[in-house]
Order: structure tokens, then sequence, then C-alpha cells
């Protein structure tokens, strides 16, 4: 079968995959009944909340059976009626919340995850060519430590040391906390309330207006969040890398490879990387996991506005309304990024597309 | 210990070859003081049964011992070169104790492998037991076949760029009329060719007219159109001063863009592609030209076999080592196989190293016969001699272990007794434990005595003096 | 070597009691090349450590200078962290908790609700796996799906919110980790079951008509065990950072003065520049259990591999 047939099967397959999502935060919702939902789809700043409670209801259906009220729940969350979110840091329609929220999270998952997988598997496989030597015994002393150390510790402890009050001015390089200076933005007519236009994406949008300044400076409020998950992240692939290389050199066809006469260099980045990448790409579609809870912890740690950060928040305010909406779109972005990982299989290893 | 045989000029010559295994419980005598020689254009076998060191001793031709192998001593010397110099400094031992250590120089090790390079595949080629899993999965069969025709038949590929760059379509016609006329002669065809200073294309054009799928007005359209692909004088340029290019800077960076070298090197790649092509056919690939664009699991045992062995000749290697090619398949397809092999070595002139536990096998192919019992070659002789008249007690047993299907009442023969442990082989002959002659003297070491001219066996039993 | 393995297979069909000497024979011989290892027995070493300051916790918290193991005794009088000093060897955190005290009655804490998470999805998981690979069919498919749609939210959030529809406690965290936990046991043990099935010695068993609850006591269950046995171990570490990290971002913000090492973090996250070390011990407690649960993981499944027992 051509690749193409392969990865519209994988896109047909998407479709259940987002019904036992939406199913499945259904269900969480209605073990605690339907009050708690009805009141995040109330505005409370627009007043007349009775009759907005009677819209919530109607739109919802939430007179009738359970599976017509799941069929009506789905059809506002397709057409952007996520209802509202009241937490300490924004208050209003969920879909603005993510709107604000996701492009800063969205830079700061792939970020790590592209700096992870560069990092990463070049490593693993150096570190299974050079085996038993000094470079590859430091390299898994480092991923095993990173592996077994708390993400949100480790962000901890870079604040400890970058922290500009610490008695090491020289250490004062990245800011702590946030995603930009707000005296930089404030005079940018482009920056309304959190959200940059016209792509929402700070660092892009920056470029498009000419400011170089607050292009750095996001930049910066980058560097440790994004190191921290990479860091955190890293290790797990670093290890499969290089044990799933380990064994592909030690296959058949890698013999037969070098008794074509290929030299090392092909044998080992043609012959056996390729092989080798086939189990890790597995593994990285768990590793988007990890690394989206890692945002939220991290997040946390780092106070920057993403939509970890805002998952945080909506919990602790008890706002059915955020939680709801942050687990649906978690869920989305790791549904997507299964896919991404999973047409990169199928391109990997043509045994798969049958 | 002395040459076994005086061939003319030999081939290959491997002299007094040791080699050892280093693993937990102690360290195995694989191979010790193997001898043997390969002549121009020979077929020799090496038989025997299951570890007796056949396979290590074909692997330690193409430097390609496992991890834990080590050579301890011995040369093997292809056309007077010696492979295994300086094997000695790759992997050594290190006694710790009780416990023996490997130690493995990885650079050394890297080193040679860049130098034997040069050697696989090109001069000396090996075709594997497995078929099902010697290809690499997630490649193509026609990359596959390209890779070796492209790191060694570079000359080649781009001589067939080129003869097409220059070759003219009326040209190609005058060509085409020629070979649909009946009973024109391959001379002829070459002296044309020469004339119009397309050589290089002559084996592709050999190809069309011997295939026998089409009709001669699709062979002579199908000539024709060998001037149809054209190359871009830019790329030409660049592949025919391919090694002033890459030592430019601006090549070598650009050759770190992704895709960048692959599109520069399209031409060649094609030209690879249309060998593969025309050599799939050659090893009887049913449906050559899907085969190409298909991966290896798609592909039956047989069918993979055969695309190992189009590998192992595309290089036009001086000796293909084939390590049991036929013993993964049915005996039908091991029938085919074999044909193959032996057609294609009249073809091409090759020398061949030939290894089974099959002895019905090696009588098929082989001119000269090794037969190892336990890391030791205990008797050579031509491959009729051998039979007719063996000597060593290991070569009667196996003779006798034939199942014979015309007195079917006897009962089938076997050697008593496992091959020994090689932590602790027996001292003096190593197949003395199991022989029914053993007398006193087997304890030492025995001699290689000569039978006839052709004709040598390892035993004391033969030796001056010593009969019973 | 084959025959042997389907000679026992019918010892054990015919409703032989298991040898319990040879069991006992086999978890020397494991314990034997984990100790030959030295990073695995450092593991282990760490392991019984930490497990052994639970129990005391537990039994007798005295001993180890704890005054009370279940909750942590503030000092209003002077909230504000103390550097280490000979009174306080790991110096105090917010509100003027000993932290070498805090500490140690947290690890009770962590351990018994990360046990639970772990032993508690392994349980869930193992159990649907095997049913799922054995009966397979439809059977398979539906549960496998129902595995699937677990594993479509990355499991932190979805703990979150899972966590959140519970209500804020310790307990309902555990019982969201174990939710999110389970699908990954359940898939890994299916993948086991399937590979065992296929062998020579059940099917053995099966031919010589043995019953099913038979052959899922005898063969599947004992083979699929040791695998999850493994996986266990070298999830706890992980599991102990996941927990205590839920605890730090909120989840136990009603009980300040739970030992618990989140909390201990979080506790200690207003003074971290002022007072590192408020931050710097409960985080090395969790690392330090991590690792010696990762080397001990990676030991066993060393240890457990039968190429590597021979």
């Amino acid at each position: 079968m051509k690749l193409r047939y392969y990865i519209l099967r994988r896109l047909l397959f998407v479709i259940p995959t987002l019904v036992g999502l939406t199913l499945i935060v259904f269900i969480l919702i209605h073990v605690e009944g339907t009050d708690n939902l009805i009141g995040s789809y109330i505005n409370p700043r627009a007043g007349n909340i009775a009759g907005q409670e009677a819209s919530a209801i109607q739109l919802l259906h939430l007179n009738e059976p359970l599976p017509y009220q799941y069929f009506y729940w789905v059809n506002a969350l397709i057409h952007g009626n996520w209802g509202y979110t009241h937490t300490g840091i924004f208050n209003g329609p969920v879909t603005t919340a993510i709107l604000l929220f996701y492009p800063n999270s969205l830079v700061l998952a792939i970020l790590s995850f592209v700096l992870l997988t560069a990092i990463s598997i070049p490593l693993g496989v150096w570190s299974a060519v050079r085996r038993n030597s000094l470079g590859d015994h430091l390299t898994r002393v480092a991923s095993f430590i990173g592996y077994s150390m708390p993400i949100y510790w480790l962000g901890l402890i870079l604040i400890i040391i970058f922290a500009s009050n610490n008695v090491n001015p020289a250490l004062n390089i990245f800011p702590i906390s946030g995603t930009v200076s707000i005296e930089l933005v404030s005079n940018a007519s482009w920056y309304v309330q959190g959200v940059s236009f016209p792509t929402h994406l700070l660092l892009l949008d920056a470029l498009i207006h000419g400011r170089f300044d607050i292009f750095e400076n996001a930049a910066a409020h980058l560097v440790l969040p994004v190191v921290t998950l990479t860091y955190g992240t890293l290790a797990g692939v670093l290890r499969v890398t290089r044990s799933s290389m380990q064994d592909t050199l030690s296959q058949d066809y890698v013999r037969t490879a070098r008794a074509k006469g290929l030299s090392e260099n092909v044998v080992v980045k043609v012959h056996a990387r390729r092989n080798a990448l086939i189990p890790v790409t597995t593994l990285l579609g768990f590793t988007v996991a990890a690394l989206l809870g890692g945002v939220v912890l991290i997040e946390t740690v780092f106070d920057y506005l993403g939509i970890g950060y805002w998952t945080t928040q909506a919990f602790l305010s008890n706002d059915l309304g955020g939680v709801m909406g942050a687990t649906v779109i978690f869920g989305l972005t790791f549904v997507f990024a299964n896919l991404v990982v999973d047409v990169v299989y199928g391109f990997l290893d043509p045994r798969i597309r049958y | 210990m002395a040459q076994l045989e005086k061939t003319a000029d030999p081939l290959l010559e491997v002299k007094d070859l040791r080699l050892s295994f280093v693993t937990r419980s102690g360290v195995v005598q694989a191979i010790d003081s193997v001898s043997f020689t390969i002549g121009q254009g020979e077929t020799f076998g090496l038989v025997g049964e299951t570890g007796c060191g056949k396979s290590q001793t074909a692997m330690a031709v193409m430097r390609l011992t496992p991890e834990a192998g080590i050579i301890q001593r011995g040369q093997i010397l292809f056309e007077g070169m010696d492979l295994v110099e300086g094997a000695e400094k790759e992997v050594h031992t290190e006694t710790k104790g009780k416990t023996v250590q490997l130690r493995r120089d990885e650079k050394a090790i890297k080193k040679m492998n860049n130098r034997m390079s040069n050697v696989r595949g090109r001069l000396i080629s090996m075709i594997f037991q497995e078929p099902m899993t010697s290809l690499n999965p997630v490649y193509s069969i026609g990359f596959q076949i390209s890779e070796v025709l492209k790191t060694h038949r570079r000359h080649y590929l781009l001589a067939r760029v080129e003869a097409r760059n220059l070759a003219k379509k009326e040209d190609l016609k005058s060509v085409a009329v020629l070979v649909s006329r009946p009973g024109y002669s391959d001379a002829q065809l070459s002296a044309m060719l020469q004339q119009l200073g397309l050589q290089a294309l002559q084996d592709e054009i050999r190809f069309i007219v011997s295939r026998t799928d089409i009709g001669l007005t699709q062979k002579s359209r199908l000539i024709s159109q060998l001037a149809d692909t054209k190359t871009s004088p830019i790329r030409l340029r660049y592949l025919m001063n391919e090694d002033k290019a890459s030592s430019s800077f601006v090549y070598r960076l650009l050759f770190r863009v992704p895709g960048f070298r692959s599109w520069v090197e399209k031409p060649m790649s094609d030209e690879a592609k249309a060998i593969s092509l025309e050599l799939l056919t050659q090893v009887r690939m049913p449906n050559a030209s899907t085969v190409l664009n298909q991966h290896p699991h798609e592909l039956s045992g047989g069918m993979r076999q055969r695309v190992m062995i189009a590998m192992g000749v595309a290089g036009k290697p001086k000796l293909v080592i084939a390590d049991e090619p036929t013993s993964a398949l049915d005996v039908t397809i091991q029938a085919q196989i074999l044909q193959l092999f032996r057609e294609l070595r009249d073809e091409m002139g090759m020398s061949v190293l030939f290894i089974s536990h099959d002895m019905g096998v090696i009588a098929e192919i082989c001119d000269r016969v090794g037969v190892m019992y336990a890391g030791n070659i205990v008797e050579v002789a031509t491959v009729e001699e051998l039979f007719a008249n063996p000597k060593h007690p290991y070569t009667q047993g196996l003779l006798a272990a034939i199942p014979q299907y015309d007195d079917s009442k006897k009962p089938l023969q076997s050697i008593p007794g496992t091959v020994p442990n090689l932590i602790n082989p027996p001292s003096g002959c190593r197949f003395r434990t199991r022989c029914k002659y053993a007398f006193a003297k087997c304890s030492e070491t025995p001699p290689l005595v000569t039978i006839s001219d052709n004709h040598q066996a390892l035993c004391w039993l033969y030796a001056e003096g010593e009969k019973k | 070597m084959e025959a042997d393995t389907i000679n026992l297979a019918h010892d054990e069909a015919a409703g032989a009691p298991p040898r319990t000497g040879s069991r006992w024979k086999e978890w020397r011989l494991t314990l034997k090349i984990i100790l030959e290892n030295k990073s695995s027995a450092a593991g282990l070493a760490i392991v019984c450590a930490y497990l052994l300051i639970a129990v005391i916790d537990w039994v007798y918290p005295a001993l180890i200078g704890v005054h009370d193991a279940d909750a942590l005794i503030p000092n209003f009088s002077n909230t504000v962290p103390q550097a280490p000093s000979f009174a306080h060897i790991f110096g105090t955190t917010y509100p003027g908790v000993d932290l070498y005290q805090a500490i140690m009655a947290a690890i009770r804490i962590d351990l018994y609700y990360s046990f639970q998470v772990v032993l508690g999805g392994a349980i869930i998981g193992t159990v649907v796996g095997v049913c799922a690979a054995y009966y397979g069919g439809y059977i398979d498919e539906a549960l496998m799906r129902f595995t699937d749609i677990f594993l479509s939210i990355p499991y932190l959030p979805f703990a979150i919110a899972i966590a959140f529809f519970l209500g804020r406690e310790i307990s309902n965290i555990s019982v969201a980790l174990t939710l999110v936990w389970w699908p990954l046991y359940a898939r890994y043990a299916r993948g086991q079951t399937l590979s065992v099935k296929e062998n020579a010695y059940v099917e053995g068993a099966k031919a010589s008509g043995v019953g099913t609850p038979g052959i899922l006591r005898y063969h599947i269950i004992p083979n699929v065990l040791t695998p999850i046995f493994v996986q266990i171990s070298l999830d706890l570490g992980t599991v102990v950072q996941v927990f205590a990290g839920l605890v730090f971002i909120g989840f136990a913000t009603g009980n300040l003065l739970l030992p618990e090492l989140g909390t201990l973090i979080s506790n200690g996250f207003g003074f971290a520049v002022t007072a590192p070390w408020t931050i710097l011990f409960p985080g090395l407690a969790i690392l330090i259990f991590a690792i010696g649960m990762n080397l001990l993981g990676d030991g066993l499944r060393d240890a457990l591999d039968p190429k590597r027992r021979t």
C-alpha cells in the first residue's frame, strides 16, 4: 500500500479517538451532576443569571436523556461554545482563554520537543556506536539523573541559581518568571491584554513588527522553561535510542551492509540508524504526553502564562469551564501529535503500511 | 603448518589461521590452524557439522568476525595482500584473576572496517545463510543493490551516464537495425558501438536484446529510447569532476543540506537502478521491474536469496563467499539457486568459497573440498577424489551418513557422540574421542599426510610408520 | 531444555502443587544477580533504606527523631525558614517546621500513596490486559478500545481533571493517578500474554485438557507477572515524582501541615531564593528514591532476563 493510503487510514482512525476523548470528559462532568456544567456556561458579568441558565439548559438539552446531552455538548464544542472560565489570571469565554494561552504553551512544547529530539537521538546513536567509552558513560549517568529528577524541582533549582537578587550578579542572564517583560510590551499597539497580533505567537509577531528588543526578551523568558522541560523528558528517549541502536547494530542486515563494502559512516547512518529510530518513534508519542504533563508543572513554576498555568489556576479556583476546556485541548493536542508521530512511523517503516 | 596445496596462482590463501571466542565460560578455540588456498576461477567447498568453524572461517576472510572473536594468528592473503594484518591490535584478551576479558580498540576496528570497505563487495563478496534477516527491511530492493554499484562501480556508472548523453537517436536506430538482423554476432555489435563511442551502453543493449518477454519492435524502440534520458551539463560536469568538486568548500557545505547530494547524484542513482534491474533479471527474478521497488518483507525466501546473489555479484568481485546459501530454502528452490549459482560463476569467471553442511550440495557445485571438524580442516581433496576415496575417518562417517535412496534396507549411519567442547578440546587429534580407529598416537597433534597429488588428510592412520 | 519445560508444564497441569523449594531458589538467584552488579545493589540498598524509614515512621517514629509522623509541627513564633544548624540539621521551612523530621515523616506518606497507585494500576491493568489477550476477538477489541480512550489524554492533565471532579483531597490524587496509570499496564500485560499464549507448553496444557482457570493460574499469570513486576519497579520512581508534583501545584493546599514532599517544596516555594534548602532537601529525597528505584528496576530487568540467568 502507498504511504498516502496509510495516512488516510490513520486520519480516519482519529475520529473514534476523538469520540472517546470527548466521551470521557463528558462522563467526568456528569459524575457530579449538571449544576456545575450550567454554571460554567454562565457569564456573571452579563447579568440576567436566570435567563442565561435557561438558555444553557436549552443549548445543551439538559432535560433530555444523556446520549442526546452528549451529542449537543459536542455540538456546542464544535461551534466554539465552550462556556466561561473564572480564574485569577483570566475571566471570560474558554475559547478566548485558549486563544490567549495556547500559543505560549505551543511555543514552549514545540521548542522543547525539537530540542529533545535533536539532542537525544544523535547522542543516543553516538553513545551506542562508541559503547563503553568515557563519553558514553557520562551520557548515561546524565540521562539517568535526568530521568529520576522531578521536573518542577529542577525548575526551582534553576530559579534559585538564576534569581536576580542572587549573590552572584553574573548569573542574572535569564528572567525567571513570566512570558515577556511588561514594560517592553506596554507601548506596543499590537499587544493587547496578553495577546499579540496577528499570529498570537509573540516571537513571530515581534519579528513582524520589527521589535527585536521584545523578541529577545521573550526568547530569554523561554530559555529556563525550555531547558527544564527538555532535560526532564530527554533521558527516556536517549535511553531507548541507545539500546535500540545497539540492538540494530548486531542485526544481520548491518552485517550485510558491511559485507557490501559500505563505509562505517554509511553503515551506521543509513542502515542502522533508520531501523533503530522505529521504536524511538513510538516512544516519542508517549514522550509528548510526558511533555504536556511537564508543561503543566513547568508553567506553574515559572509563572509562564500558558495552558498549563491556566489549568492549575482553574483547578484551584474550582472552575469547571477552565478544567474541562483545558482537558479537551490537551487531549486534542496529544491526538494530533500522535497522528504526526504515526505518519513519521509509516514513513520510516515500510512494513507498517500494510 | 605447511600449505595444503599449491595452485598455480592462488587467489586466496589462508595460512595457519587461529581464531578464538571469549565467552563467560571460557575461551573457545573455534578455529585452529586452518590453511587452504583457492585458485583463480575455482570453487572450493568447506563442509562439516554445525559449529565446526566453517562460517567463522568465511567471516574471518571478510573481517566480519563477531564481537567476541579474536584472530590470534595466521595470514589471509588475497592476491598477496594480507587481510588480517594488525588484527591482534584490534581485539585482544586481558586476564583478570580467573576471568578472561576482551579488550577492543574501537579506533583500530573502525580503521580496519574502512580499509576493508575497498575489499568487501569489490574484490570479495559474501552471500549469507539467512535471506530473511540479511536484507534491510526499510529500504527497497533497488536501493540495496544500487548501493553496491554506487560504491564500487562509480566509473562504470559514469561511463554509462556519459555515453547516454552522447548517444544520438540515429546512431541507436542503426544499432537497433543491426541487432534485429538474424544471425548478427556479438563482435559486430561491439565493433559498431566502439565506432560510435558508445561501448558503455553495450551491457544494456545486450540485456534488451536478451529479453524474452518482448518482441523485436519493442526491443528496437527500447534501444532507440536509450538516448532519451539526458543529464543536464551542470550535473554531468560535477559528476565527471567529482573528486575535485567534493574537495571544494562550497560543495562540502551544500552536501550538508539534506537531499542535495541525492539530487546531484540522481543520474547515477537512476543508472544504478537500471543496472540493478539487469542484475535481477540475470538472477532469474520473476517480475524483476516490480521487485525493484518492493521491500524485503514482500518477497519470499528464495526471491530474497536471489536478491542477495544479485547484490553479491553486483560489484564484479573476484571471489564470492557463499555461506550455506541454500540451507534455509525449500528443496526445489535450492536446486534452482544452485543452478543459478553455477551459471553465474561460469559466466563471470569468479572464484567461489562455498560453505555447506550438505555433502550432496557440495558434490553438485565444488571443484575441491575441505572437510572441517572442530576448527580443523581434516581432509582436502578434489570432489571426485573425496567421494571416491575418503581417507579421514570423519569424512568416511559423513559420507556414510548421507541417506541413500537405493539401499533403503540399510539402517542410516551416524557418527557416535557430538562435537567436543572447544573450551577444552581433546589433545592431539580432535576427532579421536569419536573415532573408531583411534589409537595411542592420536593424542599427539596429527600430521598432514599427502595421500596423492590432490588429496591430503590430517590423520595418524596414514603417517609413515604409524600404521597399525 | 525444551523437553524439560514441557514436562514441568504437565506436572503443574496435573495439579501438582507449585514447588516452593525451586521458587525460593529462583528468588535467591535473582537476588544474587542483583547483588553482583554494583549499581543495582546500590539501588536495592537505597530502596531498602526508604522502606525502613517508612516502617519506622509507622511503628516507632521517635527512633529516627520524628515526633509526629502524621502531621508537621509548626512553630508560629518563627515561621521564616532557618538555615541548617545543629538543632535543625536540614534547617527549617515555612511555617517553622524542622525539615529533617518533615522529610522523614513525608517518606512514609509518599511511599504509601505511590505504592497504592502502582499496585492498583498494575492489578486493574493486568486483569484487563490478560483477559483481552486470552479471550481475544470482540472482547479484546472492546477492552483495548476502552483502554485507548484513557490513553488519548496526557496523563497529568487527565489526572488533574479526574481529581477535580473527585474533590481536592490527597487520597483522591492516588485514585486519579491509578485511573490514568492502569492503561499502560493493560497494554503491557496484553503484549506479554499474547507472547506467552503462543508458547508450546500452553498448547500442551490445553491439549491435555486443562481448563481456562488452570491455564491462567499456572501458566499465564506467573509468566506475565514477572515482567509486570519489573515494570512496577521501573514506574515507582516516576510515580513518586508525579504524585509529589500534583501536591506541589496545589492539590493539598487545604493542609499545609501534611507531611508530604510536594507540600514541603510548595511551602518553601516562596522562600526559594532566600532559603534554597527548603527546596533542595525535599527534592533530593525524591531524586534519591527515584534513582534507587530505577537502578533496582534496571537490575531486576537484567536479572529476570532468561538470557542472563544461565
